[in-house]
Formats: C-alpha cells, structure tokens, sequence
C-alpha cells in the first residue's frame, strides 16, 4: 500500500511540475503585455518590466520563478500594485473553497443516496421522479439555475438571500445551483453502476446466506457499486471548482473567479500563472486522494497487476 | 458386492432414512420480452438424509432454476412460481415470509454456486464473508463466531487459516475460493448443501479434490447434498441418487447404477453414448444426439425429448409420458414403458474398460514422423509477459514440438499452463520473447509480405468461446465471407456460393447466411466459427478448446465434425483442451503441458496405456470417469496442492511441490526431455 501510494505521489509531483511549465510559457505567448495602458509613458513601462524582470532573457525568467515558486512565491500582481499573488490567493480562495466543499458535500451525499434509492427503486414511480431530477440537472446549466433559485428562493418566496455571502443562510442557493449538474451526474452512476452490481454472483451469495435486503445493499452492494463514483470523483472535483467562477458572480461572491477571469483579460502575467499553479496543484492532490481512496476501497487496486501486451 | 454406494443395502438404508426436503409438482417460469420461458414443469423429487442426490441434463434444461427455486433465489420478477409445494423440516418453503426464509436460508440449508472467481464479494476479506452467515444470530458473540469460521477454514483443507482469514478473494486461488464457498456453506452445520455446478469452473486436478472434500463432509457431518451438474463423471463419482432433466420435466430417477447401467430413458441414453470417454481410441465415433433442445417458450405437447428421440412414436408428440416404476427407485418417463408399446432395446454404450489395448501395439503404432516433412516446427518458443513491477510471468517457458502435415497433435494441460498462450504466438497473434517457429521450414517471422499473407490464410484458429468469438453486428455471410474477400479468394458473385457451400460443409445452411450471431445457439455458433477459419483453404488449424464451453450432446457433434473435415479436406490440427477424454479421441499424437513447459509427449495410445511423468498420471486419475463402478475401484493418487504461481518460478522441475516422487535434485535442477520409447518423450529424472 505504501508503495502504491508513493508512486501516486512521485506521479503527481511530475505532473505538477510540467503544468508550471507549459503554463508559464504559454503566458508568455498570448498576445499583448501587461503594461499597456494609455496612461503610461514608455519610460515608466520599461521601469516596470525591468522591475519585474521582464528584461532578462525567458529561460532565465523561468528558473528564477521556479526558484521562487519552491519557496512558496508566487511573485507581486502586475494590475494591483503592492499586493503579492499570494495575498489575493490566501483573501479570496477561502470563499471559493467554503463554496466548492459545501457543493461537492450536496452533490456527492445527495447523488449517492438519490442513486441508490433510485436503483432499489428500479421502474416504479420513485425511480421515475429520480431520473427526472438527474435529467433536469445535466441539462439545465448553472448559471440558468442559480437564477433560478435567486427568483424562486430569493424574489418570489423571499425565504433566503439573493447575493452576498456574508452567514449561513446565504450559502444555500449558490452552493446548490453549483453543486446540481453533479449531484445528477453522480446520481446517474450510481444507479446504473447499482443495478450492475446486483446481477452479481455474489450478491446471489450474500442472498443464500439469509442476510436481510439491508444488509446485503449496505455491505455488498454499495460497496461495490460505489467504484465507478469514486473514479468520477477527480474530475468532479474540477468540474465544481471552476464553476465556482460563474456562479461567484452570479451571487457576487467575493471568491478568486473573479480575480482570475481579470488576469487574464489584463495579461496580469504573475497573477494567471501563480491561480493556475493553485487551482492545478489543487487537483492534483484531489486526484491523489482519489486514487489512494480507490486503493482503500477496492483492495484489488494495491496490486494491480496489467500484464503488458506485445 | 464390491462397492458400499451402490449395494443394496446402502439402498435400504437410504430409502429407510428420513426425507430432508420434498419437492412436489414444482413450477417455476420467467416473463421476458419474447414471452414466457416454462423453465421447470412440473418437478417432484426428495431428498434424504445423508444422501448425495444427482441432478443432471444439459443447459436449459432447468436444473438451476428448480435449485434455486427451494431458496427462491432466482431473480423475482422476472421469474416466478405457479404452483408446487416445497417441504423443508415440516414446512412449505413457498408459503414462508420472507424474513422466515432468510433463517432457513445459510443457517439450514447451504448453497454453493458455480463460480468462485465471481461468487465472493470482491471487497471484503473472505473470513468475515463467512463469518456473515452467523449475522442474524444474537446468541453468538464475536468469538464464538471467528472460532467456529476458522475451524471450519481448517475442516475444508484450507491451510495458514489465520492469514487466509484476512485476506481478500483476489488473493486466493481458485481451489481455494471454492473451498471458501463451502466453509460458507457448511459452517453452520446445515442439513442441506445444494451445489450448483461446484466444479465446472475449476481444472480436473481441483475438481478431483473437492468432490473428495464433498463426500468426506457428507459422511462425517450426514448432510445431505443435491449435485447439480452437466458432467455424468461427476454423477457416477460421488453421487447415490440421480435425476435425469431434460426440458424442464424429470426424464428420469433412480440410484445412480441403475441410472448408469440399467438405463431407461432414450435421453440418458443419448446422453451416456455421446461423452468422449478415457478408453476409447481414434478410431471410435462419438454417437451425439442430433438437434437441438426444445424452445422452452412454446415447450411441445407431448414428451419433451421427442423431436430428438430415434424411438419416438406418434404418440410422443403429443401426450406428455406418464412416470413408470421400473422398481422401487427407479422411475423413467417415457411412452416406451407403456404396456402396449413395442419392446424396444436401447443402444446402450459398452462398460468403461480401464485396461484396453496392450502397450506393445500402440509402440509400434506407425507415425508420420520419418515419411512426412513437419508443417509447423517451434523452437525454443518464449513468451513472457511482464507483471506490475520485476515480475515476470513465463507463460510459455522453452517449448519445442512439431506439428505434421495431417495429423492432430492434442495439447493438454490445467488453465494457466500457457497451452492457449503457446497457440497465439504460433498462430502469430501474439510475438515469442525468444525461440523461433518454422512454417514448412520458413522462419514466420522473417516472411516477406506475400508470404505473410499467405502464412495468415493457410494458418487459422477456432476460439473457444462460440458467444464472444463472432462479431454480433455482422451476418453470417459477412463473418465467413470476410476472409475471403480479404485473400482474394472470391469475387462477389461466387462468393455466395462458396458461402453455402461451406455452411453446408459445417451442418448449415443457405437460409442461415443473412442472420446474427446472437440468433443461433452455442453448437451452431461454433459451427459458424469453424467454417469462418475454413473459408480460406486453410492448412493448419489451431482449435482452441473448441468444445469446451458446448454441452456434451453437442460436443460430440463439433468434434465428429472436425473429425470428418479433417479426413475430407486434409487439415492439420493443433487441438488445445484441458480435458483428456477428448484429446484422446481426436489426436494422433498428444502433449502434456505444465507451467509453460511440455513435460510429456507421445502418440496418444501409448500416452494414456503407458503414461511416465507424474503430472501426466495425475492428470489421468483426476478424471471422473462417466462409470460408477469404475470410479469406485479406482487406483487414485493423493493429489498435493494446486498449481503455483508462475511468476518468478523457482530452478527446479516446476511440478517438484506436487510430485510424489521428488527428490533433492528435482528442487534443485530442471528436467530434460529425454526419449522413453519410440516417440514418448517425458521431462523427469525419475522416469527412464
């Protein structure tokens, strides 16, 4: 287990290191510089590249912020003045997170247990109403449905807040209009990967055996039938934390979206290489935690053994 | 009498013993979309205490459904039951409560289901899967429990239980697995086991074990067992009791010599004629029961066997048989018992002969060694394949052997022992690691590309599985035409009558060209296969367990067919199985293999008259053999443990751990083939 879970992080490590690197120079070629504004003279824009270190050759430019990057530096934003990346990072992804985990928490526990209700439900009307809100949840994006909530929710029944994020109570809508394409996604998985695992021998076993309906869903089946969600999850994971953009501005959450899709249009070179570096490093480790959950619940996954083809 | 099972007193004595489950007028049908499939119709039978009872027939025939069905295990809907009582300690299954069933269920009556490989739960340790059986009972603390598992792991042969308690399924061998599944079964002392084929999956060596390990549990615990099998070996070896099924109704019943040797039905007849047996030789013919089972959605009026039955009469058609008493136990359902019915003698197959044929003759047998050149040659044949990590897997580990022009080489070993691996890297599908192979002299790897081409025409393979071997989205005409095409070997216009032809060739017909696989049943399927690797003039063909996944009545139809064809259009064949009777009627020479090394070779006569390597020997006395008496005055070798691991095998003679013989030096270095007789050739110190 050690050892699987070793080569998950070697592997990881690699990855991470190749993002940077691909990222950093293709900042680099997007058209555009970050000093352009009217308002400066040439001279003050040519103070301020070689104050940032634009003057020196680009292989040199990518060790130094290699460099910098190992100590945990990702360098001061070329749009706001005086405010490292670091700070923006560390005052706006606490928002972006508290939304992401409480949607991934909604998606996740609802998707599963909507799937499995779904799946022992299989044909009759309970079935029916679970497929229909997994269908209605893939089809309809987000941001249409986060308008809706805030219409619903916010406008004609007045029950919670329409924007902000400022307590509990405004944390609902927008974690729920960010976490339902998922929660339908995994939903669907999981009926049909349920519904795969209870033709299963074993579960003919478990049956012969005199153990209850209870049982043997909780022991046997979902057990087994949880795999292909696990699997999803990495990319669910990514698939949520970038939507959180959208919707942070849809509900005017104070969260890194923002700052993000702003860098971008401003060239803001230090600012989009150092978020990417975040959000990439982020999902590499979601995905790590995936995999070596993958190795706890499945036991054959520790010892893997492909045999190599000619 | 010279045997307890089948003596008259045993007889008594079963008959005397209490009835520990009865089975009246059972029903037992499936809705699906095409319509309603009458599984079982109208099934009565018992079974006593202590008794071994026997249910054989053929797949489709109903004898899982009617197993399940006493612990309503099949799947509800789509199955369903109209009728039939089931009396299990008094009460009638059909009429408990669910959770009333749930206590009878593991706790009174144990299942054992076909395959191991899929019957555990993957993702939990196979102690606690057995352990799970005593879920319900409060009465038992944790303890208690854990105790009774690990004696039980220890009464079914499971060695280091502690470890083996905590390890997962994947990590246990197949032999194992199912020794798992019967302490499941027996661990709370039932006293009803039903087995659902437990020894299908499994390879011969294995199954001789566990049907050891089923009679022992049997006398020392007086369980009772129902034995559901397709394989009349199994029958004979361990059962006391038989019913024979066929469409879904009971053909026939009676204590298993009566079944074997005063045989009643047409069915069990046909059944009994049509097994390829130990003693019979090449020049023999397989007698198969022609056609097809009968389509459960309309079953026919009358006898269920009668469209297939050489004695049918009208009658049969359209009056279902009564049950006849011949005596006491034994009961056959069949018109020709009737008082007005002719009297009609039932070719019966001649008695097992264990000794047939001298030594000497077979030596002297000729062989087509010194007059014929050698069509396909392999070298020092390699193939390794590389396993997480160092590891490496040597499937086929230094073979060398020669095929000739006409014959049919049998090639024989236990699952995993490289035989189909050795088949793929001759027929090019996959590379050897090392070692070379010659067709008509010619390196197959350094052909030029015509030569290729011709190479991939003349050299075909017949795959096991009929079900997965054809493509489904293709027609008939378009998976036998397809190669033709490709070669050259037809235009468009002709093509549709070399297609029938050869259909014609392989038992089908014109009309079959336009259809889908799925639209055929298993022994036609393969038909279809055979006629696909012969649609381009082949010269070689590599039969990749051909049969072994048909039923024995259709087996025996494939293999006379490859028989016939082989004669009639001079083929050449690599014949791979794992079961012996087989290879024994088809091959000229035979080659036994063990962990990617080919420790015997011989003509088949002098093989299986005058077998050496010890492997080969075990291999001989694991098989059951269809002939009650026979098995029971078998000599039997102890067989040790179960084939290792061949990743990262060790110097020696790789059967060492389970030789009998075994010395030091066969630790410690590799055999040799060395020759014996005249074209035997064993790999083993102690022989010669």
């Amino acid at each position: 287990m050690l050892k699987y879970v070793l080569k998950r992080v070697l592997a990881a490590l690699i990855t991470l290191f190749v993002l940077v690197s691909v990222v950093f120079f293709m900042v680099r070629v997007m058209p555009g510089e970050p000093f352009t504004s009217a308002k400066l003279t040439p001279a003050v824009a040519a103070n301020m590249e070689k104050y940032y270190g634009f003057d020196k050759p680009l292989p040199v430019q990518y060790v130094q912020y290699i460099g910098k990057l190992l100590q945990g530096d990702f360098g001061y934003s070329m749009k706001y003045t005086n405010r490292t990346v670091n700070d923006i990072i560390g005052e706006t992804f606490p928002f972006s997170a508290d939304l992401g985990i409480r949607a991934l928490v909604i998606a996740i526990s609802f998707g599963l247990v909507l799937g499995i209700i779904s799946a022992l439900n299989r044909g009759n009307k309970i079935d029916f109403i679970c497929v229909i809100i997994a269908i209605i949840g893939t089809s309809v994006p987000d941001f249409i449905m986060g308008a809706f909530l805030q219409y619903f929710f916010g406008i004609k029944w007045g029950l919670l807040p329409i924007a902000q994020y400022k307590g509990f109570e405004y944390t609902i809508l927008p974690s729920v209009a960010l976490a339902f394409f998922t929660l339908a996604s995994v939903s669907r998985i999981m009926r049909s990967s349920m519904l795969e695992v209870v033709g299963q021998d074993y579960i003919k076993t478990a049956k012969a055996k005199g153990l209850s309906d209870l049982r043997i869903v909780g022991r046997h089946q979902i057990r087994n039938a949880i795999m292909p969600v696990i699997t999803m999850l990495g990319p669910t994971v990514a698939a949520v934390l970038t939507g959180t953009f959208v919707i942070e501005s849809i509900y005017a959450i104070p969260g890194m979206g923002k700052y993000y899709v702003e860098s971008v249009s401003t060239n803001d070179y230090s600012m989009i290489l150092g978020m990417t570096v975040f959000y990439g490093a982020f999902l590499i480790i979601c995905n790590l935690i995936v995999d070596i959950l993958y190795g706890i619940v499945d036991p054959r996954v520790r010892i893997a053994t492909p045999v190599e083809d000619s | 009498m010279l045997w307890t099972r089948g003596s008259e007193a045993a007889k008594d004595k079963l008959i005397m013993s209490e009835k520990v489950l009865e089975v009246k007028n059972l029903t037992y049908s499936f809705n699906t979309y095409g319509g309603t499939v009458k599984a079982v119709r109208d099934v009565s039978f018992s079974v006593n205490r202590g008794e071994i009872l026997g249910i054989v027939g053929e797949s489709g025939c109903g004898k899982s459904v009617t197993a399940q069905s006493i612990l309503r295990l099949n799947p509800e809907p789509p199955g369903f039951s109209s009728g039939g009582e089931i009396i299990f300690n008094g009460h009638d299954l059909m009429k408990l409560s669910i959770k009333e069933l749930r206590r009878v269920r593991g706790q009174e009556i144990g299942f054992i289901f076909q395959d191991p490989m899929t019957s555990l739960n993957p993702t939990m340790k196979v102690g606690d899967q057995i352990a799970e059986v005593f879920h319900s009972r409060r009465d038992l603390k944790r303890h208690e429990i854990r105790e009774k598992v690990i004696e039980m792991m220890k009464h079914v042969g499971i060695s280091d239980v502690e470890k083996r308690y905590n390890q997962y399924p994947h990590e246990l061998s197949g032999g194992m697995k199912q020794r798992i599944m019967i302490a499941m079964a027996l661990v709370s002392r039932p006293s009803l086991i039903i087995c659902d084929e437990p020894t299908t999956s499994l390879d011969v060596t294995i199954e001789a074990q566990i049907l050891d390990l089923l009679l022992e549990l049997r006398n020392e615990l007086d369980t009772a067992i129902i034995m559901i099998t397709h394989d009349l070996g199994v029958i004979a070896k361990i059962c006391d009791r038989v019913l024979v099924m066929y469409g879904g109704k009971i053909v026939e019943e009676g204590m298993v010599d009566e079944i074997f040797y005063e045989t009643a039905h047409p069915y069990t007849n046909g059944l009994l004629n049509s097994i390829a047996r130990l003693d019979m030789d090449k020049n023999s013919v397989l007698t198969p029961i022609e056609g097809t089972p009968p389509d459960l959605f309309s079953p026919p009026a009358g006898c269920p066997f009668a469209a297939r039955c050489e004695y049918c009469m009208d009658v049969c058609n359209f009056f279902p048989p009564k049950t006849y008493s011949l005596v006491d136990s034994h009961m056959v359902s069949c018109h020709l018992k009737h008082e007005y019915a002719p009297e009609v003698e039932l070719k019966k197959p001649r008695r097992h002969n264990a000794e047939a044929g001298s030594k000497q003759a077979y030596y002297s047998e000729p062989v087509r060694e010194h007059k014929e050149q050698a069509l396909i040659t392999v070298e020092g044949i390699k193939r390794y394949f590389k396993v997480s990590g160092r590891a490496v897997l040597k499937a086929v580990d230094g073979v060398s052997l020669k095929v000739y022009k006409g014959e049919t080489l049998g090639l024989v070993g236990e699952s995993g022992c490289g035989k189909s691996t050795l088949g793929r890297t001759i027929t090019r599908l996959l590379n050897p690691t090392e070692g070379r192979i010659l067709y008509k002299d010619k390196e197959i790897h350094s052909l030029s590309g015509e030569e290729e081409n011709i190479f991939h025409q003349k050299v075909q393979m017949i795959f096991q599985n009929p079900y997965s071997s054809l493509n489904p989205r293709m027609t008939v005409k378009e998976i036998v035409g397809e190669g033709m095409l490709l070669h050259g070997l037809a235009t468009d216009a002709i093509q549709d009558d070399k297609i029938e032809e050869l259909l014609n060739r392989v038992g089908l017909g014109k009309e079959h060209m336009s259809r889908f696989s799925h639209e055929f049943s298993g022994g036609q399927r393969q038909r279809i296969g055979i006629a696909r690797a012969l649609s381009v003039n082949p010269e070689f063909i590599v039969c990749d367990e051909p049969v072994s996944a048909l039923d024995v009545s259709i087996q025996a139809q494939v293999i006379n067919m490859l028989k016939k064809l082989q004669e009639d259009m001079g083929l050449t064949y690599l014949f791979i199985a794992h079961d012996l009777s087989v290879v024994r009627y088809i091959s000229d020479r035979i080659a036994v293999m063990y962990m990617g090394h080919i420790v015997e070779e011989a003509p088949t006569e002098a093989l299986f008259i005058d077998p050496q390597h010890p492997y080969t020997k075990l291999l001989l006395s694991a098989i059951p053999v269809a002939d009650p008496e026979v098995t029971r005055n078998k000599k039997r070798i102890e067989i040790r443990g179960e084939v290792p691991s061949p990743i990262n095998p060790g110097p020696g003679c790789l059967f060492a751990d389970r030789c009998p013989l075994a010395t030091d030096r066969c630790f410690k270095e590799r055999p040799e083939q060395k020759m014996v007789e005249n074209h035997h050739y064993v790999a083993c110190f102690q022989v010669g």
